[in-house]
C-alpha cells in the first residue's frame, strides 16, 4: 500500500515540474516533494574532544538505522556506508516538518509537532545504542543533536553480569521523554512517562561483560547522589560503588566514573556463600572425636578470590564427637554445621573493610531438631575455652541470638535470620557461634548459605 | 558548516527512465556535524 501512495504521489509531483533533471549541483532549495527521498547525515565530523573517546566514534557505520517521522508518518532508513557523512533513503510524504532519531530502536512517537523518544531503563553499555541522537528539520538539513547525558564506566573484571546506576529518591534517568526542540535544533525534557529511577546494563551478548569501558544514556539532570551496584555471574558477589556527591549529567557529555571494580574500590561487597553444594577441598566434612578437637582455617573461593574460614572450636565437656564441618547426610544434603555448644565459624575478614551485616539461612541437620531449637548469634570473638555463661560472652552489637526454627522439613530452608551489626572494625574476623538456653539443647545448627556485606572503611 | 549532497535514488532513476514522471530534482537532504561528545570526570 505504501508504495502505492509513493508511486502516485511521484506521479503528481512530477506533474508540476519544468523539465526533467538529473543530479544537480548546487540544487536550490526544495520543496518536500513525496516519494523516495535521500537524507544524507553527517554524525560527528571530529568524534570526540577527548582521546578516550576516540574509539568510540560516533561516525555512521553502513546499515546504521535511523527512524524518520513526520506529521502522520513514519518510516526507517539505513546509512549505505560508513563514515563521517553517510546517505539514508526513505519513502516519505509530504511535510511541513521531519524529525530523524538515531537509532531507530529508540521507541519514538509524534503527536501534535511533539517528538517523544524513549530512554530505556534497560541497556547494553555499547556507545552505538545509548548515544541518542535527534535531528528536526522544516527544510533539507537534518542536523543531528545529542539527547542524553552520558555515563562512563570501566570494568577491570571479566565476570560483571549486571551493572545497576542509580541516582536519588525520585530522581528519573530513563523513560519517555517528549522533548522541546529549540531554534538550534537542542533538545530539551520537558515531561516524562513511565519514569524508571535506576538504570540496568546487562551484556548484549553472553552472560558477562569484558573487562573495557563501557557507557549508559540518561535523562539529563543533577543527581543528590550515585549508587552503582555490580553483580557477577555466579550472582554471589555484589560490588556496591556510592558517593554521596552531586553528578552533574549534562546533555551531549559524558560524566566518567572510572573503574568501579578495581581492588578496593568498592563501597560495598555482599558475598554469598553456599553450602549446599559437594564441601570444597580442605573443608572438614564430619565431627571430630572429642578430644582431638583442632581449630582449622579453610578456603572458599568465591568469583576468582580466595575467601578463609576460621573453624574454630574449644574442647567440650560432653564428651561428644562436635566441630564445625561442611557435612552431608542423605536426608538433609550437604550444609555447614555448628556441632556443639561455643562452636564458631569465623566469617572471612577483609582488609579495608569491616563486616556489616549477616544473613544465615538454615538447613535441618538431622533428627535432634525435631524439638530442640537451635540458637545462633555473631560473636566478636572466638575464645579458646568454652565461655563460663551465655552472658559471658562477647556478641558483636546487632549479633545478638536469633531462635532458629525447630522441625524443618528435609527440604526446606530455614531463615532467612538478619544480623545488622554496628560497632565493627577492619579486617577482623567475627564468628558464627551456636549456643542455646532452652531446657534439652541440640547444640547444633545447619547452614544453607551465607550471605555477608561489608562497607569500606574511609581512609 | 554545512553540506550538501546531490543524489538520485535507484528508484528515481527508474521512473524516470519508464517515463512515469520527473522528479524536479533529486530529494537533497544536507546536514551539520553533531555535536562532539565532551568527557567530564566524576569526583567521588
Amino acid at each position: 500500500m505504501k508504495k502505492i501512495v509513493y508511486i502516485l504521489s511521484v506521479a503528481l509531483a512530477a506533474a508540476a515540474c519544468s523539465k526533467p533533471e538529473s543530479p544537480v549541483t548546487n540544487p536550490e532549495p526544495q520543496e518536500p516533494v513525496t516519494g523516495k527521498v535521500e537524507f544524507t547525515a553527517v554524525f560527528g565530523e571530529a568524534p570526540v574532544v577527548k582521546s578516550e573517546l576516540s574509539g568510540e566514534s560516533v561516525l555512521w557505520k553502513a546499515g546504521d538505522e535511523i527512524s524518520i517521522l513526520w506529521d502522520g508518518g513514519n518510516t526507517t532508513a539505513q546509512a549505505d556506508a560508513a563514515g563521517a557523512q553517510a546517505n539514508f533513503s526513505a519513502s516519505v510524504d509530504d511535510a511541513s516538518e521531519y524529525f530523524a532519531v538515531y537509532p531507530s530502536k529508540a521507541s519514538v512517537s509524534l503527536s501534535k509537532g511533539a517528538l517523544t523518544v524513549g530512554i530505556p531503563a534497560e541497556q547494553n553499555g555499547a556507545f552505538e545504542d545509548v548515544n541518542i541522537a535527534i535531528a528536526k528539520t522544516t527544510e533539507r538539513s537534518l542536523v543531528f543533536k545529542n539527547l542524553c547525558a552520558l555515563g562512563k564506566i570501566t570494568l577491570s573484571r571479566n565476570d560483571i553480569a549486571k551493572i545497576e546506576f542509580k541516582g536519588g529518591e525520585g530522581q528519573s534517568l530513563a523513560g519517555d521523554v517528549t522533548l522541546s526542540i529549540n531554534g538550534e535544533g537542542v533538545p530539551s525534557v520537558i515531561s516524562t512517562a513511565s519514569a524508571a529511577e535506576s538504570i540496568v546494563l546487562t551484556p548484549a551478548s553472553g552472560d558477562a561483560f569484558a573487562a573495557g569501558s563501557y557507557y549508559f544514556a540518561a535523562i539529563p539532570g543533577t543527581l543528590n547522589k550515585v549508587e552503582f551496584t555490580l553483580t557477577t555471574v555466579s550472582g554471589n558477589t555484589i560490588l556496591g560503588k556510592a558517593s554521596a556527591n552531586p553528578a552533574e549529567l549534562l546533555r551531549s557529555k559524558a560524566l566518567n566514573f572510572g573503574t568501579l571494580d578495581a581492588e578496593g574500590a568498592a563501597t560495598t561487597m555482599t558475598l554469598t556463600f553456599d553450602f549446599q553444594g559437594d564441601a570444597l577441598e580442605g573443608w572438614p566434612t564430619a565431627a571430630q572425636a572429642a578430644n582431638t578437637l583442632e581449630s582449622k582455617t579453610v578456603t572458599y573461593p568465591l568469583d576468582g578470590t580466595d575467601y578463609e574460614f576460621k573453624l574454630h572450636f574449644p574442647q567440650t565437656s560432653d564428651t561428644k564427637p562436635r566441630g564445625v564441618y561442611w557435612g552431608y547426610s542423605d536426608s538433609y544434603g550437604n550444609r555447614l554445621l555448628l556441632n556443639g555448644k561455643f562452636k564458631y565459624a569465623g566469617i572471612p575478614a577483609i582488609s579495608g573493610y569491616k563486616l556489616v551485616k549477616v544473613i544465615l539461612w538454615q538447613k535441618r541437620q538431622g533428627n535432634d531438631d525435631k524439638e530442640d531449637v537451635p540458637a545462633v548469634a555473631i560473636s566478636a570473638e572466638a575464645p579458646a575455652t568454652n565461655p563460663s555463661s551465655t552472658a559471658s560472652m562477647n556478641l558483636v552489637s546487632g549479633g545478638d541470638r536469633l531462635t532458629w526454627k525447630a522441625g524443618l522439613g528435609k527440604n526446606e530452608i530455614g531463615g532467612p535470620y538478619t544480623y545488622n551489626l554496628s560497632g565493627t572494625e577492619e579486617g577482623t574476623n567475627y564468628y558464627i557461634v551456636i549456643y542455646n538456653v532452652s531446657k534439652t539443647p541440640s547444640y547444633v545448627a545447619g547452614i544453607a548459605k551465607m550471605e555477608v556485606t561489608y562497607e569500606k572503611v574511609s581512609e | 558548516m554545512k553540506k550538501t549532497t546531490n543524489y538520485v535514488s535507484p528508484e528515481v532513476q527508474l521512473l524516470q527512465m519508464t517515463g512515469m514522471g520527473i522528479l524536479c530534482a533529486s530529494q537533497l537532504f544536507d546536514s551539520e556535524q553533531n555535536e562532539s561528545i565532551i568527557e567530564n570526570t566524576f569526583n567521588w
